[in-house]
């Protein structure tokens, strides 16, 4: 089948929905998308504050009250660690959107900026045990150490913040090649098809 | 630039700003998301626009760039897309690719291009739409001799998968 031919019914294909805004309604919906978009994104940026608010609230409240030295510096590393990670999370998003790549570039340079962007993320994820899982473990078992029980429990209670800790990092590991190994793949076959070899 | 200007020029662009989000989308929903995604972009971009190409070969190149990012958030696990491929044979998907025209060729054109990848398909769908080299080449950053082989191999491979499903 010659491709010429086809460039006949590709043209002539109608499209099943028909262009109907006016300027105002166009300008609307395009206003109404960002908006719904930029909302999307704050209320995920409110639920990790959210969450490391918590952290950093009941540790410190725990850090000013509790008797034993052991929970005192445990809070004190939570506390610390929910800070530093808060931190890290805002950087990081403010980061993403600076280095967002422009479409109105070729697509070659796009494509580049894209795995740029997507290879910054998967080792954000990858790192995830050094920045985010190590310091509340440790905040936690330094923090379990000031019980008020038996060495057994607080070994048995340790031993479960260890396994969490570690679950937690193995799937985010996996996540980080599922997710992202993929689209990179698809961006590497992308960019090669784009290279120009002197045969 | 005003509204009515924006809304003249997406009007004439809308048929193959429409065609390239099809080639970009497996499901319908998708197809209109994405379109509307190539309307924002468009509109957030054009302060940038130098005038160093056609308007509309730089609103073409807008548009594939937003396709291409597009794809690749929907397409975030390969369990996913290769599912979906299967389910390709569902009713709405043969409904889909029917269209209002109803072309059996039209459809195996599409089932073919599915198969290229993403800087292909850009290639290909502005060939189709009649760009010339020199504004495929812009778009693509290629020179438009490398647009020339480029566009060859592509042809090859989807007159291959077309003619292989035709069984000749």
């Amino acid at each position: 089948m010659e491709l010429d031919e086809l460039k006949k019914v590709w043209k002539a294909e109608e499209p099943r929905e028909k262009f109907d805004y006016g300027p105002s309604e166009l300008i609307a919906m395009i206003n109404n998308r960002m908006i719904a978009l930029e909302s999307r994104i704050r209320s995920r940026d409110r639920l990790e504050i959210i969450a490391c608010i918590i952290i950093i609230a009941v540790f410190f409240v725990l850090l000013v009250t509790a008797e034993s030295t052991w929970k005192r510096v445990g809070s004190a590393i939570l506390v610390t660690a929910g800070i530093l990670i808060w931190i890290r999370l805002k950087k990081t998003q403010k980061a993403s959107f600076a280095e967002q790549p422009s479409p109105d570039q070729p697509i070659s340079e796009f494509l580049k900026k894209e795995r740029k962007a997507i290879r910054k993320q998967k080792s954000l994820l990858k790192n995830i045990g050094w920045w985010y899982i190590l310091p509340i473990a440790v905040g936690l078992l330094t923090f379990t150490a000031g019980f008020d029980a038996s060495i057994w429990f607080k070994a048995g209670y340790a031993g479960v913040i260890i396994l969490v800790a570690a679950v937690v990092w193995i799937l985010n590991q996996r996540a980080a090649r599922e997710k992202f190994d993929p689209l990179l793949e698809d961006i590497e076959q992308a960019l090669t098809s784009l290279e120009q070899h002197v045969e | 630039m005003r509204e009515q200007e924006f809304a003249d020029i997406i009007k004439e662009n809308e048929p193959r700003l429409r065609r390239l989000c099809r080639v970009y989308t497996q499901r319908r929903q998708d197809e209109k998301d994405l379109f509307q995604e190539v309307l924002i972009q468009i509109w957030q971009s054009l302060p940038t626009f130098e005038n160093n190409a056609s308007l509309n070969t730089w609103i073409y190149r807008v548009a594939v760039n937003t396709a291409i990012s597009f794809q690749r958030k929907k397409n975030t696990r390969r369990e996913y897309y290769k599912k979906y491929r299967e389910e390709q044979n569902s009713k709405e998907e043969v409904s889909r690719r029917s269209g209002q025209t109803g072309t059996e060729k039209l459809d195996r054109l599409h089932a073919a291009i599915d198969t290229l990848n993403s800087s292909e398909k850009a290639i290909i769908s502005m060939y189709l739409e009649d760009f010339s080299y020199e504004e495929i080449a812009y778009v693509t950053d290629l020179t438009e001799n490398y647009v020339g082989v480029k566009l060859h191999r592509i042809k090859n491979k989807i007159s291959k998968k077309i003619d292989g499903r035709n069984g000749a």
